[in-house]
């Protein structure tokens, strides 16, 4: 794959618009901008991946991209089969096509897995996918060996982190997005949990879905092989490249490619030792959840 | 099936409206009570007279709201309903307002106090279980219900910390009229329900059902208690009544518990349930509050024996101007008592909810767990919650926690299920239904999990 | 969309100096493990109005004071409200409190002290039991220790008096400040507010005067210690605290107490007002004696984008009733209630909050703790109300208790409306005893069961000793330590 010749263009190869399209996009947080103008074009058949250190604003694209209320955007256009994304409510873009796999899965007391998916395929596909769904819902369980139990479980509630990393990619292969943003869906996953998901992603790579897969880290991309690879550092892509980029900061870490930046002439931005919290989403079990089931937190 | 038809005319002080002692006690001959039992409902009239009507500054009534009560204008009973062939026959008001989708152990239909309609399934009758109206029991039942009856919520009702008058309480000894009698013999299982269904369908006279039932030792019983009334008429006072409701469940002994309140939304009215449990009991009680204009709901466990645990469930949805007053009461009285207890209620419009809740530890019932939650969720920014837990804990021995909280849906949740494409209005629904569905989830009998669902989504409403 | 907050991630008011665990370790080696409290000094009082209480004695006590015409009028109608109003049906048992068999004021000594030479030696000497180290009363932004019913000794630091800052006894603050006094007094806390706010507001004497001008930041803690020392005194001292816009102020007071054997009453008042953006943290370390009815009126006002902070902790008195309040008036106020509680046998804690949020985007956190030993006896209640149209405020009420005893009684009793659909607010409590695995782990250590009970319990209650000054953190400790030590009930 001829990456760098692809980079460059401002729609498909073939002259189409790309499926998903980012131009000019800055983001902000309470006022606090964190994403300054970044351009990206994703078509279906292609694997983005997105690298940065922590902090570095990739969790916030991934919000921003699919409409986090929180997330303001400031500038900037995001087009999704030529639809402008940044109109949509969250559940118009999910319906059209795009899906996060959440780094933090939100945990839903009362709401039955089983009956929430039913429900989510029904808003996706419409009535007739009903039909199809449970034999569907069996092959996607074994995919990920996942027990017919988790129909039963109430969304997200009192799964491990492995678990919740399952549910959300078996969210994913039932809905059949045509773009899919991974956000750091390698972390908190021992080895095991982490082949699954890995599997469970490449078994739904096809030319009809393009992927964004972030992370901050090259694990993910042993299992994952991305065509292209873009490196954001201090809200901006700074370096973008093939498959060799990702090898790169592995073996060298981003200090040569900031080095380059700011060779440049260019200002980068960085992030403070440990990460910047202010682009995370809080884990949810650190909110104060006020309807979270009646604890026995006794002593 | 035992009862008895009272064709008896209605004798005329009971036409009248008000309450009287003169009323009471024709109530009792019309009845044809024994005389330990006209003696009970003396001291109910009397306890009646004594005990002050609640106001706006007596303790566990300040969130209360009586202005729905006329009592000079309601009659104390009206007259005793015809027996239908069926279930079927009974009028549509009723009939469909009622889930029989699924089988039962027994149905009892009391309409206006008397039977309308009763049903019990032969082999429950052969294994010596008793289900028949009050009235009936009392007078053919002595042995079983003397120690029984009027004992858990007498006329003079002593509940305990904190004092409650019991005036409404007071009202039902002095008037009860109808309710249902269950015993279940030593070591017998009944799993399928025992169903009590009360609908009063005259609305300007009082409905007053009284209750008891018994699960003896070591034996099981599904029991649901249903309520239900008619709509007052343009301009006519809320439809009113005090039910009561006494339960003993014995040693080893497994009582599952389901009430649901679905009176008119111009019923006002008082339902009183007390559970006492013997050692090693265990009761699993969920209360569904959906009707009426102003209801007082007051569910209080008694863990009386050692090694006793108690689920205690509930949930309320209120819309337009309703009025919850609920109360709960979780007493330890014995060693080793687990309890715990859940009530979850969404409130839209200008719909009010009032929760006090209890857990009171006695003096050496060390090594106790109590717990107790209250969440709220309030739709509308016109309705309001008031929440009151409180714990009076006398023994250092034990486990106690308690939890309340009081907000909107959460956006988080509404968010997440809207990136995986439900639109917005359902995605709330969503969110609402599962606030509901862990108390849901522990009604014992599958089909009217469904049927509970359904009446909340309908009164969740176009969001 | 609603933001959830957990109680537990608010910060501070004031943060915390990370050097302090360190400081409060050496701290601990340096200062003696006495009881402070116990004593009390032949004093003669100058002039008393007897026991007992009548409109004349009110009259009187207003006139000895040379009050302006509108102090005697308000004294005589709160005291007609007192004897019209009934004591709080619920709560503690206050039937024993012989309201004809009580002194409402003694005037110890002529003059005040201007400086700490002219304080009397006796007085000095109650100072050195209740053991004040000498560094520390240097360290003191300004001592204002009441003594009887009258300040006897008092000295503002002159930065504090450069910077407008006015800090001084509330009788003085009434001569010299009428105007201010006369439009903040009683405006928090009318005398109608119950009985013993009448009582306090007849007869009160006393207490603190504290004005902060706009802008002002009061670097140093404004420190006052209280103490009753006379056969069946009252104390009826009245605060009040302003703080004008964009202001900070800190107020600590302490109290102890001798020993008595018969019953005692302090009844007094505070009012706080704090101004648009100004913050008022008011700390009280209680440690009367056990026979003392300790029922306090505590309450304050915010104003727009105002912070107020009670930090409030009952270890003595035989029985305490005081429930610090905010109102929250202003857009983005924030209400901050820290307390603690240690009941031991023959004590009654009867403590808690009130938070009223009657602006949109305020902030309230309630944090309740409380102790209970042998048949020792401690009530928390909270109240927290939202009123409609406070939009986006958010409050957090957290109450735990630890009972160590059998004979231990808790009680909670948590009282939350909303009339507002857009907040949130949640109430968590928990009872418990010592655990057993913990006690385990740390007598597997070494420690012995008092010693490692000892340290769960200041563990357990650390949430409000961090709230607080070093010093005060010590002497808790400590005193804890001296209350396991008391026969077990």
């Amino acid at each position: 794959m001829a990456a760098a010749e692809t980079l460059e263009r401002p729609v498909g190869t073939d002259g189409r618009v790309p499926t998903l399209q980012i131009e000019g996009l800055h983001v902000a947080i309470d006022g606090h901008e964190i994403i300054h103008g970044i351009d990206l074009a994703v078509n279906k058949g292609e694997v983005h991946a997105i690298l940065g250190p922590n902090g570095s604003g990739k969790s916030t694209l991934a919000y921003a991209l699919m409409g986090n209320p929180r997330y303001e955007i400031t500038e900037g256009t995001v087009t999704f089969n030529g639809e402008d994304v940044l109109e949509m409510e969250p559940d118009e873009r999910a319906r059209a096509g795009l899906f996060l796999c959440f780094q933090y899965p939100t945990s839903i007391p009362g709401v039955q897995m089983g009956n929430f998916l039913r429900l989510a395929v029904k808003a996706r596909f419409g009535d007739k996918a009903v039909k199809t769904f449970r034999r569907e819902l069996q092959e996607k369980l074994r995919l990920l060996k996942m027990d017919q139990s988790y129909m039963q479980r109430y969304l997200n509630e009192g799964f491990s982190g492995g678990e919740k990393k399952k549910a959300e990619i078996l969210q994913m292969a039932m809905l059949k997005p045509e773009i899919a943003i991974m956000d750091e869906t390698d972390s908190g996953l021992d080895v095991d949990a982490f082949k699954v998901v890995a599997d469970g992603v490449n078994a739904m790579r096809g030319a009809d879905r393009g992927f964004v897969v972030i992370t901050h880290y090259n694990r993910m991309l042993e299992y994952i092989k991305p065509d292209f690879v873009h490196v954001l550092i201090g809200g901006k892509i700074v370096k973008e490249d093939g498959p060799e980029l990702a090898v790169q900061v592995d073996q060298h870490g981003y200090g040569p490619i900031i080095e380059e930046v700011r060779a440049r002439g260019e200002e980068v931005e960085l992030p403070e030792e440990g990460g910047a919290t202010y682009a995370r989403e809080e884990p949810a079990a650190r909110h104060h959840d006020p309807f979270r089931s009646h604890g026995r937190t006794a002593i | 099936m035992t009862t008895l038809v009272r064709t008896t005319e209605l004798p005329a002080t009971l036409l009248e409206a008000g309450f009287s002692e003169a009323a009471s006690r024709a109530l009792g001959e019309w009845r044809d009570d024994p005389d330990w039992v006209r003696a009970l409902r003396a001291h109910g009239w009397e306890a009646w007279e004594d005990i002050p009507m609640p106001g706006k500054t007596t303790e566990g009534w300040r969130r209360s709201d009586l202005r729905f009560l006329a009592l000079d204008r309601v009659r104390p009973a009206t007259a005793l309903p015809e027996r239908a062939a069926g279930f079927d026959a009974l009028p549509r008001a009723l009939t469909e307002q009622v889930d029989m989708s699924f089988a039962a152990g027994g149905v009892l239909v009391q309409r206006d106090g008397g039977t309308a309609y009763g049903e019990i399934v032969d082999d429950l009758r052969e294994q010596g279980v008793i289900f028949t109206d009050l009235h009936t029991a009392l007078r053919e039942h002595r042995d079983l219900l003397e120690a029984h009856f009027m004992q858990l919520v007498p006329a003079r009702w002593q509940p305990g910390p904190p004092s409650n008058a019991g005036k409404f309480e007071a009202l039902n000894a002095a008037f009860f009229n109808g309710g249902s009698f269950v015993y279940v013999p030593p070591n017998t299982t009944v799993t399928l329900p025992v169903r009590s269904i009360f609908w009063a369908s005259d609305p300007a006279a009082g409905f007053f059902p009284r209750s008891v039932v018994i699960v003896d030792r070591g034996a099981r019983l599904v029991y649901l208690d249903e309520y239900r009334s008619v709509e007052a008429p343009e301009g006519a006072p809320a439809v009113f009544g005090s039910g009561v409701v006494e339960l003993y469940i014995k040693d080893g002994a497994r009582l599952d518990y389901v009430t649901t309140q679905e009176w008119s939304p111009s019923t006002g009215g008082f339902l009183t349930q007390r559970v006492t449990l013997g050692r090693d009991a265990y009761v699993n009680w969920v209360v569904v509050a959906l009707g009426g204009l102003c209801s007082r709901l007051t569910a209080d466990v008694l863990l009386q024996g050692k090694g006793t645990k108690a689920d205690l469930l509930g949930l309320a949805f209120g819309e337009r101007t309703q009025v919850f007053d609920i109360h709960t009461l979780q007493d330890h009285l014995s060693p080793y008592t687990d309890s715990d207890q859940l009530f979850k209620t969404a409130l839209r419009d200008r719909a009010r909810l009032a929760y006090e809740g209890l857990i009171y530890i006695r003096p050496g019932s060390y090594g106790s767990n109590g717990y107790q939650a209250n969440k709220n969720l309030l739709l509308d920014d016109t309705a309001k919650a008031d929440s009151i837990p409180m714990l009076q804990i006398h023994d250092n021995d034990v486990r106690c926690t308690h939890s309340s909280a009081t907000g909107p849906v959460d956006e988080h949740h509404v968010h997440y299920l809207m990136t995986r494409g439900l639109p917005r209005p359902q995605a709330e629904r969503m969110v609402i239904q599962g606030h509901f569905e862990p108390v849901i989830g522990r009604i014992a009998v599958e089909e009217l999990k469904d049927t509970i669902r359904d009446a909340v989504d309908r009164r969740i409403g176009d969001r | 969309m609603a933001t959830t907050i957990d109680i537990r991630e608010l910060p501070p008011a004031v943060s915390v100096d990370p050097n302090r665990e360190r400081m409060l370790r050496e701290a601990e080696k340096e200062l003696p493990l006495e009881y402070r409290a116990g004593w009390h000094d032949e004093l003669k009082p100058i002039f008393t109005t007897g026991k007992g209480l009548d409109r004349d004695i009110v009259e009187t006590i207003s006139k000895m004071k040379g009050e302006l015409e509108w102090m005697t009028e308000i004294r005589v109608k709160a005291y007609e409200h007192f004897l019209e109003r009934k004591l709080p049906a619920w709560g503690a048992d206050l039937a024993q409190i012989n309201f004809d068999d009580i002194y409402y004021y003694i005037k110890p000594t002529e003059a005040q002290g201007k400086t700490w030479e002219e304080v009397p030696e006796e007085i000095k000497n109650t100072f050195d039991k209740l053991g004040i180290p000498e560094a520390e009363r240097k360290f003191l932004a300004g001592v204002s220790a009441q003594y009887e019913s009258e300040v006897v000794y008092h000295s503002i630091r002159e930065d504090l008096e450069k910077q407008g800052v006015i800090f001084t006894d509330m009788d003085s603050g009434l001569r010299e400040h009428p105007e201010i006094v006369k439009k903040y007094f009683g405006k928090v806390i009318p005398y109608k507010d119950n009985k013993l706010a009448a009582l306090n507001t007849a007869v009160w004497s006393g207490g603190s005067f504290v004005y902060v001008p706009k802008g002002v930041h009061v670097q140093i803690p404004l420190q006052a210690y209280f103490r009753i020392n006379a056969k069946n005194a009252g104390q009826f001292e009245r605060t009040l605290i302003i703080a004008e816009e964009g202001s900070f102020v800190h107020y600590i007071e302490g109290c102890t107490a001798p020993i008595w054997s018969e019953d005692s009453l302090h009844s007094a008042v505070v009012e706080l007002i704090a101004m648009k953006d100004a913050t008022i943290r008011y700390t009280t370390v209680q440690n009367w004696s056990n026979n003392v009815y300790n029922l306090v009126t505590k309450r304050a006002i915010a104003y727009e984008g105002a912070t107020v902070a009670w930090i409030d902790g009952n270890l003595g008195s035989k029985v305490t009733m005081k429930y610090p309040s905010i109102y929250l008036l202003g857009k983005g106020a924030k209400a901050e209630i820290v307390s603690a509680a240690f009941a031991n046998s023959g004590q009654t804690q009867d403590a808690g909050g009130k938070v009223w949020h009657c602006a949109p985007e305020t902030t309230s956190t309630i944090t309740s703790k409380s102790v209970t030993k042998g048949t020792g006896r401690a009530e928390f209640r909270g109240w927290i109300k939202i009123y409609k149209g406070c939009r986006d405020s958010v409050s957090a009420m957290r109450c735990d208790a630890m009972l160590l005893d059998k004979e231990c009684y808790s009680g909670t009793t948590p009282v939350i409306e909303v009339d507002e659909e857009k907040v949130a607010l949640g109430h968590e409590a928990t009872v418990s005893k010592v655990g057993e695995e913990e006690l385990f782990y740390l007598m597997s250590r070494g420690l012995t069961e008092r010693e490692a009970i000892t340290q769960i319990v200041n563990g357990f209650i650390e949430p409000f000793t961090k709230e607080l000054p070093m010093e005060y953190a010590v002497e808790l400790n400590k005193l804890i330590a001296l209350q396991m030590d008391a026969a077990v009930g």
